[in-house]
């Protein structure tokens, strides 16, 4: 099936907006990780923007850039959220808080670790009472939720909004998942062309033997793709920013893999 | 408040044949002792007497028996162990080899919910003495990323099948089993996959008791849902699966039990607490209602979400009330406690059972219902004609999903 995108938005390590990475992976400026800021989302209200921590401020700043560039209502679009730990961050201080004595956590803390607070706080933002998925699928977290977001313009949605976000975790966390960078990326997606759509894409499956996942020619961002499972989505992102048509594929599945033909539009 | 007006993005997905299935919980193993249990009105909640809750005085469904590694070694958690025991009873397993010699293994979808995959081990990580320590690195390094992350379930059952379709975790607290089946239906109806197994999976761990007590939601006693002295949820432990295929492709098709609708929606209003009118717990409802082309009529038994806190069974009756009137309704949480990832399937496997027996589980625990709940909910267990159910799951972060089973068409 061909679906459409129609905006995208990226939060992550060197880049602070699409717009930034366009301008790097266009080679107009070199590639260097940074951390990211994260901002705490002013669609929150008070609140919720006080308690959000950072996947969610990563996942609703790369969110917000992909609608508001396609220039759809916020409110009106289902979600796949997709992420392969949630937030190290959290996880890790409540399981400090856990192995002292008492055992006492915050009420916060522990609904922040669940794995869809992020949708959650962006359903809330947003102000959207449609249905939200969250979802986990370790290095082919990026590949499945692009699937699922395509499953769902197939069936049941005529716009999805996809996001993928992953943040480094602290020590003993990190050594189970080595995440080198934060990278959050978002695409406003359409079941048809209109006016806002920069490229349609052709998603199929392509057996793995044979075939390998596309990587980055630049060292620092195909360190960046294999340091984080949102940014696996770099390739895509890659000829998104070139206007350049042609196939990529990513991680998806232990017998396949996602092959995305990509047509810029004009 | 919503009404169907409303909801205006509404496909009709076409229904799906419940062809096995298979479920683990505190009440027993196995879909015969599921269906005794409720029956003989016998619960599977117990005093909880682990180091790992020391502190907490609660009763909960811990299920027996998943103490010794069963699972391959680095996938072994206490989680992963109650998936293997699940897929290796009622001749489960058979089913989905045969499944995969029918469509093949890359034409099978796997969706497994799970709000707390494999914590406990990562929990039990953080407790040694010294973090800093070689041993403690390696244990974190080789094996917690393969019990920590929400895929564990789906990377050992996907291995275990050498099933190579979609396949992923879906994690949206307690709605997440239920929305596996809303993601499998898609990736058929999309033509993705031919057949799915559908499965949820979870059990206790530190994060969850320790958590939902933070929140004073916990109760000391077995959980009374709808009782009007009602003090809070039990948790429990809990596993289910579920082969989904076409009915043409599966033989006497009318005789099983379908899935026929679902219904998804977001609260849009607090993290942790319900929207207070429900107004995104009806709007999943009255989705699934027309996807499955029924009207509230059609509907013969209702499986509340029914967790026995003070403010969400009041909110769901409401709800329930608006759109049912008297259908009968009950929460099976009194048997099995809040399976919180596994819910879902657990509680569509009891409707399951409901329409095949033929009864209409009670509210067990409930003496003298809450005078605000004005929803008719059933008090024992009962004999009664049921071809169609509705089942809710409502979760953190305000994320609802409805069910509609029903005997096939």
């Amino acid at each position: 099936m061909t679906l459409y995108i129609d905006g995208i938005g990226i939060t992550g390590s060197g880049m602070a907006s699409w717009k930034e990475a366009v301008s790097v992976l266009t080679g107009g400026k070199g590639y260097t990780p940074s951390e990211p800021e994260y901002v705490a989302p002013d669609i929150l209200p008070p609140n919720e923007r006080r308690r959000s921590v950072k996947s969610v401020r990563l996942a609703i700043q790369a969110a917000r850039e992909a609608v508001d560039s396609s220039g759809v209502k916020m409110e009106s679009l289902p979600t796949v959220f997709a992420s392969c730990l949630g937030d190290g961050l959290v996880i890790h201080s409540l399981f400090n808080s856990l192995s002292k004595p008492g055992r006492v956590v915050s009420p916060t803390a522990f609904h922040n670790s669940v794995h869809n607070a992020p949708v959650g706080y962006w359903l809330i933002g947003a102000g959207c009472m449609e249905a939200s998925a969250s979802i986990a699928c370790n290095e082919s977290t990026f590949g499945s939720a692009f699937m699922e977001s395509a499953a769902q313009l197939a069936v049941e949605a005529d716009r999805i909004l996809l996001v993928a976000y992953d943040i480094p975790s602290p020590k003993p966390l990190h050594y189970a998942m080595p995440f080198t960078a934060a990278f959050a990326v978002s695409f406003s997606l359409s079941k048809t062309r209109s006016e806002a759509s920069v490229a349609g894409v052709e998603i199929g499956v392509a057996p793995k033997t044979g075939n390998r996942p596309s990587e980055m020619d630049d060292p620092g961002l195909e360190a960046l793709r294999a340091g984080n499972p949102a940014a696996r989505s770099l390739p895509l992102c890659h000829a998104l920013a070139n206007k350049r048509a042609g196939k990529v594929f990513v991680e998806y599945s232990k017998g396949s893999l996602l092959r995305l033909d990509i047509e810029p539009l004009p | 408040m919503c009404n169907s007006a409303v909801i205006v993005n509404w496909w009709i997905v076409k229904p799906l044949v419940l062809s096995d299935y298979s479920a683990i919980s505190s009440v027993g193993k196995g879909v015969a002792a599921l269906e005794e249990a409720l029956w003989n009105e016998k619960t599977g909640l117990a005093p909880l007497k682990v180091e790992f809750a020391k502190d907490i005085q609660t009763h909960a469904g811990w299920i027996k028996g998943l103490d010794q590694p069963t699972t391959e070694g680095r996938f072994d958690s206490r989680s992963n162990r109650l998936v293997q025991a699940c897929l290796t009873q009622d001749g489960f397993e058979k089913t989905v080899f045969k499944a995969i010699d029918k469509y093949g293994p890359d034409r099978i979808s796997l969706v497994i919910g799970t709000s707390t995959s494999g914590l406990l081990e990562t929990e039990y990580g953080y407790m040694s003495p010294s973090l800093e320590d070689e041993s403690v690195i390696d244990h974190f390094r080789e094996k917690l990323y393969y019990t920590h992350c929400f895929y564990s379930a789906v990377d050992y059952v996907s291995g275990y099948f050498d099933l190579t379709g979609p396949a992923f975790a879906l994690s949206t607290a307690c709605s997440s089993s239920a929305k596996a089946f809303a993601a499998a239906a898609r990736h058929i109806e999309a033509g993705f996959a031919d057949a799915a197994v559908v499965g949820g999976v979870d059990t206790l761990c530190m994060t969850t008791l320790y958590g939902f007590t933070s929140l004073n939601v916990v109760s000391p006693t077995p959980c009374k849902p709808c009782d009007k002295d009602r003090d809070g949820l039990s948790l429990g432990e809990a596993a289910g699966f579920v082969l989904l295929e076409k009915p043409e492709n599966v033989e006497n098709a009318d005789k099983e039990v379908w899935l026929s609708g679902y219904g998804e929606s977001s609260d849009a209003y607090h993290m942790s607490s319900p929207h207070p009118e429900g107004a995104g717990a009806e709007m999943a409802m009255r989705k699934a209602l027309k996807m499955s082309e029924s009207s509230a009529n059609d509907i013969d038994y209702i499986n509340m979400h029914g967790t026995a806190t003070i403010a969400n069974d009041l909110i769901e009756a409401r709800a329930i009330t608006r759109i049912f009137g008297s259908t009968p309704c009950s929460s099976t949480k009194g048997w099995t406690g809040h399976a919180l990832g596994a819910a879902g399937v657990l509680e569509a496997i009891i409707s399951a059972i409901c329409i095949r027996a033929g009864m209409i589980p009670g509210c067990l625990n409930l003496k003298e219902l809450d005078p605000d709940i004005k929803c008719n909910v059933a008090g024992s267990t009962t004999r009664a004609d049921v071809s169609r159910v509705l089942v809710n799951s409502f979760g953190f972060g305000g994320n609802n999903c409805s069910l509609v089973l029903e005997l096939g068409r």
